[in-house]
């Protein structure tokens, strides 16, 4: 898959060479706070906006920042990098829209990092991914993504909707925090299966605080395929309002998996951690306290533990695992 | 024959210079710097006033044990070590190397120390074809690599170890590093993988922690050294890898990967407290008789089979790893270790 990236990023290259000479796409683009979109966002002449950055960037480019500022949202359409590494704070402010929207080709290889996407308490996502093969989402922060509507799904912070017929996502030390689009509705990362279309996904030091719901696995709109299967790590899913991390699939394809290792699931409102409608969890090394109830399954879910967690103190039930993995 | 010629002439240079007390610009400086708007032309001494413009001139006029750092966000091109340096972005934006086939050769001398630190390698200008970090020979050289990112290439890293060669990664990202039809280890270009280490001069050591290989074609590969092979003579002594509190996923092919032929120089792996998880092959694969890979702590699920162990490599468990939930066979330990 990613080979191919390869292959299309340079055919696409080429044609883009041959079709439009005058307007070459750089490998290479810049933004800074004092920039102009109307520039060839080289680091003597950046450009303003992100968006104004990724449309003149070649796919498999890289769009980098110069200094602090905010740079708009950004519909993403090619393999692309976006990178602010330690400049100051590179914001994205996205009231009432979606702060990044991948919305590519199969093949795409897609990268955020060191990005700060705020909802303004109004926006709809601060990152959809729509169509791309792989997506990289490191230390970002991601907040205040508020919005009701009109996207079905507005309201979560991360939401992965994936169109491609398989996804790669990898989230690490990224916070987020201050989502919900209603009372009970949105909230931190959100899973959405799409047809049989399937996700690995791999969350490593993910901070998931204060919002409405933390963690969602969706798979119930995903009866066929390899389903949706998500690993957190080394994580924290805290403070929000109703639950902690919920997991279903279609009973006709319990295809919806979340591994947890070496996490914190606390002081969530409803539940910490919720087998869904025929969902799997499975974890190790998790502490599970002091949210309304600790564990709850649906008939036909299951919570599976390697018997090493520690699930105690919460207000109401602890619940328990419905199943045992024994190391190895 | 590289190293035998450059450090006596380099060493000569500097004498000479010191002696008859030139201008810093003639010998080289300790402290360099690189900036986008810097010049390279006549410039001696990149300095904090005067920075130079591209890594390889920086490095050029930096003195053996010296130190090049980033003023500013920037591109500043491909190029190739071959003494003791630390190079340096902490945080100025980001320090890219793009535009060759390669990223950073380094050939290193007997003994020298090359520190990367705060970088993006990306080969995305030639996608699937080079490698982002090269290091090559040099007896008792190290590498730490330190808040870099790796992409784009066919390999991420590719250590071909001379004897007693030690490389340290933490903090890393290295993805989408592979290329076509490069399933096998030696097929289709050596180490298409995110790190891959051949040879195995004897004693090579290597500690990989806080890393993520993600979405590569492998994602870490160790051979034993076995003919026929590229650059110096190597040594047939074992190579020790320890991989910790790290990520390996969506590879292509294998996850983590030790590999060797009958009478070739054995390989060691130790995995801890790491995910091996939804790589296309195995997630965890010792392959040939001096193939060994512990693993404690670890996580291996959704790979097309999680542990395999053929012609004769070994996996040894801490029997306290999570081997469940792949897509296929979850595969077994061969034998145990007892925690003491």
């Amino acid at each position: 898959m990613l080979r191919t990236a390869g292959l299309l990023t340079f055919t696409t290259a080429l044609a883009v060479l041959a079709t439009a000479p005058a307007q070459a796409l750089a490998p290479r683009t810049w933004v800074a706070k004092t920039g102009d979109d109307a520039n060839p966002c080289t680091i003597a002449l950046p450009c303003r906006t992100f968006q104004g950055a990724h449309d003149k960037t070649a796919p498999g480019g890289t769009v980098s920042v110069l200094t602090p500022g905010d740079y708009g949202a950004v519909q993403i359409n090619r393999s692309i990098s976006v990178t602010n590494d330690g400049v100051g704070e590179a914001g994205i402010l996205a009231p009432g829209t979606i702060g990044a929207f991948i919305t590519g080709v199969v093949g795409d290889v897609v990268s955020l990092r060191g990005l700060v996407i705020d909802g303004l308490a109004s926006g709809e996502n601060g990152i959809r991914l729509g169509r791309a093969s792989a997506l990289h989402i490191q230390k970002c922060v991601v907040r205040n993504f508020q919005g009701s509507g009109p996207e079905q799904f507005a309201g979560w912070g991360i939401a992965v909707l994936p169109l491609a017929s398989a996804s790669q996502v990898f989230i690490s030390d990224t916070l987020v925090y201050n989502n919900g689009g209603g009372p009970n509705t949105g909230g931190g990362i959100v899973f959405i299966g799409q047809g049989s279309n399937s996700v690995n996904a791999v969350l490593e030091r993910v901070r998931v605080e204060n919002n409405v719901n933390g963690i969602e696995v969706s798979a119930s709109n995903n009866p066929g395929g390899n389903g949706l299967h998500v690993m957190l790590r080394n994580s924290i899913v805290s403070g929000n309002t109703i639950y902690g991390v919920l997991v279903d699939s279609d009973p006709s394809h319990p295809n919806g998996h979340l591994f947890l290792r070496n996490s914190s699931v606390v002081h969530n409102g409803g539940f910490g951690v919720v087998a869904g409608q025929a969902g799997t969890i499975l974890m190790s090394n998790v502490t599970v306290a002091r949210n309304g109830s600790g564990l709850g399954t649906f008939p036909g879910a299951q919570i599976i533990s390697y018997g090493n967690n520690e699930i105690d103190n919460n207000v109401g039930a602890d619940g328990a695992a419905t199943g045992f993995f024994a190391p190895r | 024959m590289r190293r035998s010629t450059r450090t006596p002439i380099a060493t000569a240079t500097a004498l000479a210079c010191a002696l008859a007390a030139s201008p810093a610009s003639a010998s080289g400086v300790s402290r360099s710097w690189v900036s986008p708007t810097g010049n390279d032309t006549n410039n001696g001494t990149c300095s904090i006033a005067a920075p130079c413009k591209t890594f390889q001139h920086a490095h050029d006029m930096t003195l053996a044990g010296g130190e090049l750092s980033v003023l500013r966000a920037g591109s500043y091109g491909s190029l190739t070590i071959a003494k003791s340096i630390s190079m340096t972005n902490d945080g100025a934006g980001e320090a890219e190397i793009t535009g060759g086939i390669d990223g950073i050769d380094i050939q290193a001398n007997a003994g020298d120390v090359i520190g990367l630190r705060g970088l993006t390698i990306d080969g995305s200008q030639f996608p699937g074809k080079g490698t982002g970090v090269t290091f090559g020979a040099g007896a008792s050289a190290a590498l730490h690599v330190q808040n870099c990112v790796i992409r784009n290439f066919a390999r991420g890293i590719v250590m071909v170890a001379g004897a007693s060669m030690r490389m340290l990664v933490s903090d890393t990202l290295i993805y989408n590093n592979g290329s076509v039809g490069a399933g096998s280890a030696t097929s289709g270009g050596i180490f298409a993988a995110a790190i891959g280490l051949q040879g195995a001069g004897a004693n090579a050591e290597v500690v990989l922690n806080r890393v993520r290989l993600e979405n590569n074609q492998n994602g870490l590969i160790v051979v034993g050294n076995q003919p026929p092979v590229e650059g110096p003579q190597l040594h047939d002594g074992p190579s020790h890898v320890i991989l910790r509190n790290s990520i390996v996923s969506g590879s292509a092919a294998n996850g983590i990967w030790a590999v060797t032929a009958a009478g070739a120089a054995p390989v060691a792996i130790f995995v801890r407290n790491t995910a091996a998880v939804g790589n296309g092959a195995a997630g965890i694969l010792a392959d040939g008789p001096g193939a060994t890979i512990a693993i404690g702590r670890v996580t291996v699920a959704r790979n097309a089979t999680g542990l395999t162990a053929s012609n004769g490599g070994q996996i040894f468990s801490y029997s306290d790893n999570e081997i469940g939930n792949n897509i296929g066979a979850d595969g077994a330990p061969t034998g145990f270790f007892t925690p003491r």
